[in-house]
Order: C-alpha cells, then structure tokens, then sequence
C-alpha cells in the first residue's frame, strides 16, 4: 500500500542548542532522495501557527528540543500524555508553548491521525551560541539517522 | 474586633501574558495598602547592543525584541533611520509598510481576543479548556491570526522575527499573483471579522468607568498604523521628535523596566487609546458595524479594550483590502540609502500601543545611540493606577482567588508584551483584616 505523505517539521530558535530542530530538518534535506514522499519544514517558534502546518496532514513528524537536566542530547520520543505533564515547564510565547499548541489542537480536531514527537534534551538555551553544543551535535545525527532509515524503509518499491 | 490575619498567593507566572512578573498587594483594614507591579525580568540591553552596529543591521535586531510584534520594531526603526538619513521612501514602500502592519494588528489582536483574554469572560482557565466548549470561536481566531501570519510571511519571509524589511524599502517584492491570493483570504475574511466585533460587544465586559489620557498617532486621512502625529485626548498635538519634552521614562524600584510618564502622569497607549481619538478615520463599514454594538465612544471603560481591538481588526482586513486590490509590482523594492550623520525619530502604532524609536547615526551610518520606548513601559504607571481603582470598585472583600483573577483581567486587558518592555505574574497578596 502507498504511503501518505509525511512532513517533518523542525522547530526551533537561532538560540544554541534551541536550533537542533532547524539542523535535523536541513540535514535530512541533504541526504534524503527526490523519491521519498516527504515535506521538510523549520519553523521558528510557532506558537499557535502551528496548527496551520498540522491541519490536514495525514502524518507529522515533529522535533523539538527538551529542556531537561539530564545530560544534553538524549533521545525522547513522548507521547500527548507524556507531554501533558510537562505542560507546566514548557511555557513559550504568551504562554503557548508546543505542549499547549498540542493540546489546543487536540481540542480542535486538528491534530494529524498520525503525530510523533521527536525530542532531544537541551540543559539551557545559550542565546549567544551560533553552534550546537557537541552533545547536541551528536545527538542531531542520531536523530537524523533514526529518521532518515524510517523514511528509505518506507518507500514503496512495489510501484 | 479587628482579626488579623496574612494571605499569601504564589502563581508561579502569570498566564496569558507575554513574559513574567508579579503583583504584590497587601490589602489593611479593607484598603489597599500596596499595590506593586514588578518586572523583575533583566533588562534586555537591545539599545547598548545597537551603537556601533551599521543601520542596515538594525531592522533585523530590533525584529529579534518581541516575536509578537517585531513588524512594529523594524518599521519604527526604519521610519527613523531614514528621517536621519534624510531619505523619502517610495509611495509603492510606504503603502507596503502599511500593508505588512495591517498582518501584524490582524495576528496580533486576533491571538489576544481568542486564545488569551476571551477565557476570562467565558469562565474557563485556559483556550484549551475553552476550546472544548466554544471551538468555533477558537478557529476564528486562529484562521484570522493566520491570516495576518500569512501577510508578514509574504513580505518577511517568515511570520516571526521577519527578515525581509529593509532601510529603503523591502528586499523583494511579492508577486502580483501572490498578492491576488492574498486579497482573495482577506476579502473571505470580512464576515468573521464583522461578526468578532458585534460578538465581542456582547460579552459579559465589567461597567468600569475610569478617567485617563489617550496617546496615540493620528493623521488627516488615515487610521494610523504607520504615520501620524503623536496626539493626546487633553489636546496634545506633537511631532514624534518633541517626545522628550512631554514624556519622562523614570526608574520604579520594583521594577526592571522603564516606566514612562506623561506630564508626570499615567497615560494609555494601545487599541482604546487609538480607537477613541481615531472614530472619524474608521472605514464607513466599520463604523456602521460598530454603531450596531450600541457602544457609546469615546470609551472610559478600559474593558472596552477587547471591543477595540476586533474593531482593529476589521481595520486592518479593509486597509489591507484596499492595498492588495491596488498591488503593481515595482520597478525595485527599495530605493539606495545614502548614510549621514543625524538624529532620526519614529513613531508607529504597535498592536498594544505606541512605539517609538530615536536614533543618532554617524556619517558612516553607524549607529551612535538608540533609544526605544515599548508600548508595555508606557502602559505601566497607568496599569498600576487602573488596578488599584479597578480593585476597590471590584470590592476587596472578594475571596483571595476572585481578587487575583480580577487583578489578572485588568492586567491582561493591557495585552502588555513585558519581555518587550524587559517581562510577568506572581501574586503576593497579604491582607490584614
């Protein structure tokens, strides 16, 4: 069966480590194939906007950083429900950061019937870094890799 | 008798507000006995980080101070670099200005009505919470915030922190077909607008009359967005660079933000401020659908805040209505800027109020010294001022909880933007009774 189409969205700020949803979007851009059936997005700090990308996708790949004290650049992929108790950390503009934009699209019926998060931990947002701390930077390549064998593994080579 | 007793209240951030601080009251034999709004988010030394920058680094910088608004910040700030510049903007920049404006009023007010204050008068704790029951008011805010997103994309780039305004003009132009798009959605939008405005008429909006000066810009032939001169409801007519000869921003000791004062006083800036010293320039449309409200203007009910900006908004789709039904695409998006040495000044109309810029270049253009005066520091004072009115008319003999959340309304009532000002809420309320 052909598979819909998926879109990736990378989101993020030009803060340090805040950016590795834009570096794992642009460096899926490099390596994936024309063939694959794939929309590649980064957006800085949508809020609500959000919404507008996720409506009416059928899938939604969504990476994001996660503010953590654990070491930087582990790997997490929660759930709403997970998402739902970190609600109270994950503040953003005028209080709608991506765990309330999630909800709030809940709410509506707007969320795609299929949503991953895809989240690597961050210990702070260094505003004045232009580069990804090493950890981060590594944990960007796990991460690009995890996703890119998703993508080629499901392309359908039976057409 | 008198029974003593001390309440204390931590919210750990105020909800629904751009950015953190706190209200400290302290309420002593049914008075108030303090009443402290504090910012205690550091100063964000945007001025200090502009000298020495080159002007055309400078839209892009001020752009990064408010994700909200930060179309406010680049126009502002070109308006004054080229005032300094003694540069003349082409008419095809100055009707795009307006037009990229117009998206960011339309996003702006449209997020605060639906997602940030309208829980308030609907009795719910959140947008998600309200979402469950009024879902179709949500998507109307969310697809007209859209909108607006859509208008600053087509010009910036992006719909946060755009990139694509420059001193001169605007680094490329949308094309024609884009632009026909665009006046497609917005002329799809009119109806939802125009009933926002009647439906926010209706809504349960406290009778909570107050006396305060409006500041805002006003010009001979337009609403003001992007010109005009500063006017005052006390007869204040003045151009943006006599500013420092009427107001003062000053140092409050609880707070991290400069406040602004008018003749030594609070002063309201933001929709109100503008709407009522601005009826003759709305759009007849727009004030036909007002009139309906039965709302008598000019308004001394600041509540009558919300009522204003779904007014506004209506403005802003007419404005850019008219701008993209005229569209040419230019011969170039931006004139050649020759740099001097001089002192500029702007003054534009930010979606909360009036912003205002000043600037001293060198003959390299460099940037010597920058000033900037947020909306949120001018509105300040006069939130502190109208809390402390609007509690003893609310009545201090409220529970603990129904006095923070009616601090929490007039607050919010301000759609104060702190993290442009320098940030919001942590209640600390202690009552003696």
């Amino acid at each position: 069966m052909k598979r819909d189409r998926i879109q990736i969205i990378g989101v993020g700020s030009p803060a340090g480590d805040d950016r590795l949803g834009w570096e794992v979007i642009a460096r899926l851009a490099t390596h994936l194939p024309s063939d694959i059936a794939c929309d590649l997005r980064a957006l800085d700090r949508p809020g609500t906007g959000l919404i507008e990308y996720l409506r009416g996708s059928d899938e939604c790949w969504l990476v994001d950083a996660l503010w953590s004290p654990e070491a930087p650049g582990r790997y997490h992929r929660p759930g709403l429900e997970q998402l739902r108790r970190w609600k109270g950390g994950a503040a953003g503009s005028h209080g709608f950061g991506l765990a309330d934009t999630l909800l709030l699209a809940e709410q509506l019926g707007a969320l795609p019937p299929r949503l991953e998060l895809h989240c690597l931990t961050i210990d702070a947002a260094d505003p004045l870094g232009e580069q990804l701390s090493p950890a981060v930077d590594a944990g960007v390549d796990g991460l690009v890799q995890r996703l890119y064998q998703r993508l080629i593994d499901s392309v359908d080579h039976s057409a | 008798m008198t029974d003593s007793r001390r309440i204390r209240i931590d919210v750990p951030a105020l909800t629904r507000v751009e950015g953190e601080g706190s209200l400290k009251l302290a309420i002593d034999k049914g008075r108030i006995e303090q009443l402290q709004l504090s910012i205690f988010e550091p100063p964000r030394y945007f001025e200090k980080f502009l000298e020495g920058r080159e002007y055309k680094e400078v839209p892009d910088i001020v752009a990064r101070i408010c994700g909200i608004c930060p179309v406010a910040y680049q126009m502002t700030a070109v308006q004054a670099l080229e005032q300094a510049f003694g540069f003349t903007p082409s008419p095809w920049v100055e009707r795009m200005r307006r037009l990229f404006y117009c998206g960011e009023w339309l996003q702006s007010h449209a997020l605060h009505i639906h997602l940030l204050a309208l829980p308030d008068y609907l009795g719910f704790d959140s947008a998600i919470a309200m979402a469950a029951k009024h879902p179709e008011a949500v998507q109307r805010g969310l697809a007209l915030q859209a909108l607006g997103n859509a208008i600053i994309r087509l010009f910036g780039g992006r719909s946060v922190h755009p990139v694509g305004a420059c001193v001169g003009g605007f680094h490329h132009a949308p094309t024609p077909a884009d632009v026909a798009d665009l006046h497609q959605r917005l002329l799809n939008a009119l109806e939802d607008a125009r009933a926002l405005t009647r439906w926010c008429a209706l809504l349960p909006l406290p009778e909570d009359d107050d006396d305060f000066v409006c500041v805002a810009l006003t010009h001979d032939t337009e609403y003001p967005f992007y010109a005009g001169r500063l006017t005052g409801s006390d007869g204040l007519s003045i151009d943006a660079a006599q500013w420092d000869n009427h107001f003062r921003e000053d140092h409050a000791p609880h707070s991290t933000a400069l406040w602004s004062l008018y003749q030594g006083k609070p002063y309201l800036v933001g929709p109100l401020a503008r709407l009522n010293l601005n009826l003759d320039r709305l759009p007849d449309a727009v004030r036909d659908n007002l009139e309906q409200t039965g709302i008598d203007l000019p308004s001394r009910n600041m509540f009558h805040s919300m009522v204003a900006r779904a007014v506004e908004i209506e403005v802003a789709l007419h404005e850019a209505i008219a701008l993209t039904a005229t569209y040419e695409y230019p011969e170039r998006p931006n004139d050649p800027v020759t740099p001097r040495a001089g002192v500029g000044f702007g003054a534009t109309e930010a979606p909360r109020g009036l912003l205002w810029h000043r600037y001293e270049t060198d003959a390299e253009g460099l940037i010597k010294s920058a000033r900037i005066v947020p909306p949120t520091s001018q509105n300040q004072a006069r939130i502190e001022q109208d809390l402390h009115r609007s509690l003893q008319n609310f009545g201090l003999a409220h529970s603990d909880d129904e006095l923070r959340l009616h601090c929490e309304k007039v607050i919010r009532n301000y759609d104060p933007c702190i993290s442009c000002s320098t940030h919001f809420l942590t209640l600390d309320l202690e009552r003696r009774d």
